[in-house]
Parts: C-alpha cells; sequence; structure tokens
C-alpha cells in the first residue's frame, strides 16, 4: 500500500551542503541567490552554482526552492526580472517569497511555482485563501501553528501546507520583529537580524518612564527571557504524516556540513520507517532522538506543533555549544587501490583516534585513523583545520561522508 | 491633517468634538494587542461616541490561528456595532474575513512590512473597493513614503506619536520570572549587549510584545509630511495619560511647541526612520564581497595550501588539464596573481588528465595565496 509521505525540506547555505543534503536523503532543498534573501551574511548561490546544484538535486530526484523572502522596497525590484528568468530557464522547482509585491511581479513575468515564506505569518485558512489568490500554491504556515491548524488550513484553504519540523527558531511572529531595525540599524525583514531575542536582559516591574525611581538593581531579575529553544518533531512525525502535511522543513542555512547531513539522514531514516511499517513503535525512534543530540542545538521543544508553546520552550541559557560530537570534516576523495582517504579537516585530530563515519544509509561506524598524512605524505602528528589529510582507507565510506567525533564528557 | 486617536475611558464627546479629533479607534483588551477597553467600556464608548459625526473603526490587530478564529468571529459578531464605520486590520486572515463580511477596511500595514508600492497595491487590489484606507510604515522613510503614496489613490495614515511595537509573540515570557495574578503586565528590560536601555515590555492575553526604549515623534514634520502626501496623522494615547493626549491633539495649532510638549512627555521620543532608513547599508559589510566567485572561467577553490609543495584546488566545473595553462588567483583579501602551472596532479599523485564537481587538483605552490582563494581560468594570452 503506497501512503501519503511528507516531502523532506532541507537547507542549503552552499552549493557543498546541497550535495550532503541531498545525499543523506532530503527530497528537496532551500537556498538563497547572492540577493533578495533574509540570510544575507550566507554563502549564497552564484548563477553558475544555483545551476550546478539544481542539476544535482534534480539527477537525484531532489528538488530545489529559491529563496526570495526579504521584504522588498522599490530598488530592490531593479534586477529581479533577470533573475527569476534565469531560475526559471535552469528549471528552479519553486520561489519562496514574503512580499505580495513580489509575488504579483513573478506572476506577471513567469511561471514559476510560488510557496509563500515563514515570514508572511500565515496562520490560518483565511489567511491561506487570501494568499492563494494571489497566485500562492504552497503556505510554509507560522511557526506559531499546530499540526491540527496545518492540516484544516490544507483542507479548507486547498492548498499545500509546509511546517518547520527541525531548527532555531525566532521567538517573534515572522516578520514581525524589528528589533535589529531600531537598536542596530539592520533590517531584520531584509537579513539584518543581530538575534537580539538571545541576550540576557534584566528585567524589572519599576517602569522606565522620564523621572520614575530608578530601580533597586537588586530586585532586577536576570534572564534570556526571549530565547527560544530549538524545535524538534522528529516524536511527532506520525502526526505530520497522519495529517498529510506536504512538506517538513528544516531550520538552518547558516548552520554546518554535519548539521545538514545529520539532520537529513535521520529524518529520512524515520520517514522511511514509516512508510514501510505505518507506525514508530521500535527501538529507532531513541535511536534517531540520540543522533539528533549529537549535533550542536539549544535545548529542544515541540514548540506549538501540538498545543501552543509554553514557559518549558523558553531558553534561559546564554548561547553554548553543547553538540555531543564534534565535527571532524568531510571525505573529498577516496581511493582504495592506494589505501587512503582524503580528508578535509574542520578540527583537529590525531593520529590513533577513533573517528566516526557517518554513511549516507545505515548506522554510523567507527574507524581507527591509524595514520594521518599530509597531502605530501608526511606523517603528522596533529591536524589542522583548513587542511587535507591522507587517512586510511575503509571500506563503506564514500565521497562526501561526514566524520564526526565523539566529544569526552 | 486629519486627526485619529484611540478612544479613552476619561475622553467626554466635548473633548472629542472640540479637539478636531476625525476618526476614534476602539481598541479592546480581546481583539486588540495592546488595547484595554473591556466589554462593558466598549459599549460605553459606543454610547459616547453615537454623537460623534466623525469616523468610528474597531481595530482588530491580533494574529490568529485558526482555533482562535472561531472564538472570535462569534465574540466579534455578538458585538452591536452599528455605530462602527471601518474595521481595522493587520492579520490577512482577518483582512479576508472583512472582505467576506464586505465591511469597510482599514488595512494597517504599520507591523505588516509592505514596503513597496507594487506589494501594498496589490493587497489593496484584494479587498476591491473595502479599502478606504492604508496606515503607512513608520520604517519608510520620507522619499520611499512618497514614492508609494503617489501611487495609491487612497487615504494614508501615519503614526504622528506612539510606542514603537519591536517584538510580538504570542508566547507568554514575563508571567514565567513574575508571577501571572494580573492580565497585563509590564515590565522594562535592559541589557549589557545592547546599547540601548529601558525597553518596556508588556504581556497581556495576546501574547508578549516589546517596545522601543523612545517613542515615535514626528508633530513637528507636519509640512513635510503634508507634503508626502499623508492627510492623517494617528496619536497612539493608549500609554498616555488624558491631559498629555489633549495637548498633543494641538499638534496643527500655532501655538503648539513641540519641545515643551517633548518635555512633558513619560519617555524620550525620537523620528525614527521618518528622515532616512538606512538599515540595508550594513548588508554590504556582512557579506565578504571579495571571496564571493564570479562565475566567468571559475575553475575553483583553494582547499588547501602546504608550502614550498602544492596548492590543492577543489574544482567546481568541469576541466581537463590542456585548459589550465594559466589561473589566475583572488585571495580572500583581494590580491590578484596569475600563475601558469607547470604540473597538475590527481589527488593520487598522478598526472591529472580530466575532472569535474568535487574532484582536487594541486598545483605547484605559489607563495601568498591561502585557503578561499578563487581560482580562474585565465585567458587572456593564452
Ligand atoms: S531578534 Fe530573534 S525574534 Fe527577532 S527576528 Fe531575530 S531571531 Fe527572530
Amino acid at each position: 500500500m503506497s501512503r501519503f509521505m511528507p516531502e523532506l525540506l532541507a537547507p542549503a547555505g552552499s552549493l557543498d551542503k546541497l550535495i550532503v543534503a541531498v545525499l543523506y536523503g532530503a527530497d528537496a532543498v532551500y537556498l538563497g541567490g547572492q540577493k533578495f534573501g533574509l540570510r544575507q551574511a550566507a554563502e549564497n548561490f552564484t548563477r553558475e552554482e544555483l545551476k550546478e546544484g539544481v542539476d544535482f538535486a534534480h539527477q537525484h530526484n531532489s528538488k530545489v526552492f529559491v529563496v526570495l523572502n526579504s521584504y522588498f522596497h522599490q530598488k530592490d525590484f531593479d534586477s529581479l526580472k533577470d533573475f527569476l528568468l534565469y531560475i526559471e530557464s535552469i528549471k528552479v522547482d519553486a520561489v519562496i517569497v514574503s512580499d505580495p509585491g513580489v509575488i504579483q511581479f513573478i506572476s506577471e513575468h513567469t511561471n514559476l511555482e510560488i510557496h509563500l515564506s515563514t515570514q508572511a505569518s500565515c496562520l490560518n485558512v483565511r489567511a491561506a485563501k487570501l494568499w492563494k489568490s494571489l497566485g500562492v500554491t504552497r503556505v510554509v504556515l507560522g511557526r506559531e501553528a499546530s499540526i491540527e491548524d496545518a492540516a484544516r488550513i490544507k483542507k479548507e484553504a486547498g492548498l499545500e501546507v509546509e511546517m518547520f519540523v527541525h531548527g532555531s527558531m525566532c521567538m517573534a511572529y515572522s516578520g514581525h520583529c524589528v528589533i535589529s531595525n531600531y537598536t542596530q540599524g539592520r533590517d531584520s525583514n531584509r537579513g539584518g537580524c543581530a538575534h537580539s531575542c538571545r541576550f540576557e536582559y534584566s528585567l524589572s516591574k519599576d517602569s522606565a518612564d522620564k523621572g520614575k525611581d530608578k530601580e533597586d538593581l537588586e530586585k532586577r531579575k536576570h534572564s534570556f527571557f526571549m530565547s527560544s529553544k530549538d524545535l524538534e518533531g522528529i516524536r511527532v512525525l506520525d502526526k505530520f504524516i497522519e495529517s498529510e502535511i506536504d512538506s517538513l522543513k528544516v531550520e538552518g542555512r547558516m548552520k554546518s556540513h554535519l548539521y545538514a547531513g545529520t539532520i537529513s539522514k535521520v529524518y529520512r531514516e524515520a520517514l522511511d520507517y514509516y512508510e514501510e511499517n505505518g507506525h514508530f513503535l521500535s527501538d529507532n525512534m531513541s535511536n534517531w532522538e540520540s543522533e539528533l543530540r549529537k549535533i550542536t542545538h539549544r535545548a529542544y521543544t515541540e514548540a506549538s506543533l501540538i498545543s501552543p508553546a509554553d514557559d518549558s520552550s523558553i531558553y534561559d541559557e546564554r548561547e553554548h555549544e553543547d553538540g555531543l560530537y564534534t565535527s571532524i570534516g568531510s571525505i573529498r576523495e577516496v581511493s582504495k587501490s592506494h589505501g587512503f582517504m582524503l580528508l578535509e579537516v574542520k578540527s583537529y585530530f590525531h593520529p590513533g583516534e577513533i573517528l566516526e563515519v557517518l554513511p549516507f544509509k545505515g548506522v554510523p561506524f567507527e574507524i581507527e585513523v591509524t595514520f594521518v598524512k599530509s597531502v605530501s605524505d608526511k606523517n603528522l602528528e596533529k591536524t589542522k583545520p583548513g587542511t587535507l589529510v591522507k587517512i586510511p582507507y575503509y571500506e563503506g565510506v564514500e565521497r562526501f561522508n561526514l566524520v564526526r567525533r565523539r566529544n569526552l564528557q | 491633517m486629519k486627526k485619529v486617536i484611540y478612544f479613552d475611558k476619561e475622553m467626554s464627546i466635548e473633548d472629542i468634538k472640540s479637539l478636531g479629533i476625525n476618526e476614534v479607534i476602539l481598541s479592546t483588551s480581546y481583539f486588540s494587542r495592546f488595547g484595554k477597553l473591556s466589554k462593558n467600556d466598549l459599549d460605553n464608548a459606543l454610547n459616547i461616541l453615537n454623537d460623534f459625526s466623525g469616523i468610528v473603526s474597531f481595530e482588530w490587530d491580533v494574529l490568529v490561528r485558526d482555533s482562535l478564529f472561531d472564538e472570535m468571529i462569534h465574540q466579534f459578531e455578538s458585538l452591536d456595532l452599528k455605530r462602527v464605520d471601518a474595521l481595522r486590520v493587520l492579520d490577512p486572515g482577518v483582512y479576508q474575513y472583512a472582505i467576506e463580511k464586505n465591511w469597510d477596511i482599514f488595512l494597517m500595514l504599520d507591523s505588516g512590512p509592505f514596503h513597496n508600492p507594487l506589494a501594498i497595491k496589490s493587497f489593496i487590489g484584494l479587498g476591491k473597493d473595502l479599502v478606504k484606507k492604508i496606515v503607512v510604515s513608520i520604517e519608510l522613510d520620507q522619499l520611499e513614503l512618497k514614492e508609494i503614496i503617489d501611487q495609491l489613490n487612497i487615504d494614508t495614515e501615519y503614526l504622528g506619536y506612539g510606542r514603537i511595537l519591536l517584538f510580538y509573540t504570542p508566547r507568554n515570557l514575563v508571567t514565567p520570572l513574575f508571577g501571572n495574578e494580573d492580565k497585563w503586565i509590564e515590565v522594562s528590560a535592559n541589557s549589557e549587549e545592547s546599547p540601548h536601555k529601558g525597553f518596556p515590555v508588556v504581556e497581556n492575553i495576546h501574547g508578549t510584545f516589546m517596545f522601543n526604549p523612545k517613542d515615535h515623534f514626528v508633530l513637528e514634520f507636519l509640512d513635510d509630511i503634508n507634503d508626502i502626501g499623508i492627510n492623517e496623522i494617528r496619536i497612539d494615547n493608549r500609554f498616555l495619560s488624558h491631559e498629555l493626549t489633549k495637548e498633543l491633539l494641538k499638534f496643527d495649532d500655532k501655538e503648539f511647541n513641540p519641545k515643551d510638549v517633548k518635555s512633558a512627555l513619560p519617555r524620550n521620543v525620537i523620528r525614527g526612520f521618518f528622515h532616512k532608513n538606512k538599515s540595508d547599508a550594513l548588508f554590504k559589510k556582512l557579506k565578504n564581497y571579495r571571496i564571493m566567485r564570479q562565475d566567468k572561467d571559475y575553475l575553483g577553490q583553494v582547499i588547501e595550501v602546504e608550502k614550498d609543495h602544492h596548492i590543492g584546488i577543489y574544482l567546481r566545473n568541469e576541466v581537463d588539464a590542456n585548459s589550465i595553462r594559466k589561473v589566475l588567483l583572488v585571495t580572500p583579501e583581494g590580491k590578484e596573481k596569475s600563475a601558469t602551472p607547470h604540473q597538475i596532479k590527481d589527488f593520487c599523485g598522478d598526472d591529472f588528465v580530466n575532472g569535474g564537481y568535487g574532484d582536487i587538483i594541486f598545483i605547484p605552490h605559489i607563495s601568498g595565496i591561502s585557503v578561499k582563494t578563487n581560482v580562474y581560468l585565465d585567458i587572456s594570452n593564452t
């Protein structure tokens, strides 16, 4: 019996990350060009890279969505048409947009499929109908919508729905935070968010109005009260599937290759398991959860997927790295006949260490690094990030596999 | 210039008439993000406003999930709103509801960040003739405002004075720290990581709101506002005393002295982005344009450098050895170097013949070249 299965949509902050996400199982990736998106600090794709990315994804039966989700000012339209015609010519599968002016512009000049970005904070059936009347075929719902809300929107508004399943979260309704605009002079709705919601604040019930008694410092409460935990939807994946949510989106175009690979792999395996078995009644669920704990993340929450996010969704801690594993690098070349693999090093390691390879499919496995050599065959005592090194060949390791190391607890 | 204010329980109909108010907004605790009128207050207000010849509008600016929406519609439709002329909406779903119900609509784009004429026109178009006014964003500067308003054939309203909303979430962020005995709690927040101090933060039944430490005040620029084509000024008096509201509403009086009024206001004020919005200027600095690759003749990126030995290039394109006669290298600092590699090896140390995306080739070391240098085929003299 074939059952409804959602699309797994992964972030692709660069062409290499696109390749990683696709090879580890994403059905689709979203990425930004050099302009028009909200991730101004990400590497983003040149035109040629876009074409390479689309070709690679299509060869692997994956789709590519291009993000154009900043809110446009008039001058931003100048080079838009040329860019749209280009991405249409290379067969991009859809564009993700927030601005109704951009939606209209795209509809007038191309036949590109249009998805509404989460930036538009679409939360209800009527809003979805309104966006549909502008030409949108899919809505990426605001993170405040529950799976139940999403199912109703899909049914009653008659369009595809996409929901976030994993990743960092804006504490504000998307598109409704301008802290950076006023405090840092950077427009958060055009990619300038300075993450002020992650700051520690001291709060007082005393008024900040002029002439009012200034607060007793002792009485102030210190808190990261505006910082959200990260979303993790693996435990409610069955609800997404049963509610026929069309696409499950992973946040994180700025995040590492290891993140893109791990999340794609874990959710792919979980979705495939359900497709085959129709349930998640297995030990695999705890394995998947434990894999998700191995990447750098804040504490996890299901946020509003089931019921509105409560106090437990606040991440009242200073940002810190708490992944159980460190990204060591990725395999760039493999030569069985020469007995070595070429690893691009992200973090240092020594000969003799036990590392773990994340295969595209199946269980991660350990390798012992009995030697580490430079490309010029010098034995190395320690590696340096940003270099290529030769390590012993192991059966089953493939180009673009990610390598990690368990951190000492 | 027409004057728009929020209904204030202390305000009499005489005040409203004598101050030349053209529109009174009903901002309830249930339908408005930070309204304070209860159901009783609303009924009283509607009674008082029976004698008011201007516009009475009803604000519904909370964002709504469907589970709440049904209940809100139920509440809304049970209100006696005969005296209400228009609905002020923010959520596109509420906009759609107003269209379905054939209400006159004041579309609020203040927090809805539509900042170009096409966006606003296409949104207005959905409401056909029902949209009577646009509340324009305070993030637009006067040039952009004029550019937009020149293309709109509709009344426009701009915030003359009021709090600047920075952040809106449905989550309760204050009561976990201060308890929840009140339905409305206001605190002030400071952060060592921000140069600004004293952010007012309100939590109520709709969630949590953070405001700018300084309020928006542009009442001394009435001539400029007029020139732009804005025809209505809103005074957001919801956080202001009755007396000060009355003072502010004299903004079109010859005697009005903005300096005196500002010093009497509870908090310092700014003109925000009214004169110039440069909040996209920093983006260029966020990107390192020097390391951004150009597509033309691109070969790949330097992935490793071993001094006196080799440079490893991560290929991004199909290429064969013959075409790599001369290369141009552009370092992350923007320095350019040309080189003619006399040998090219593959990763096994064999002579490179041809390869494609993802392959790594090695050329002899060139001084001054670092990782992330972009490499191009230099076809100028070959
Ligand atoms: S500061 Fe926080 S809440 Fe605001 S846009 Fe940035 S991530 Fe979102």
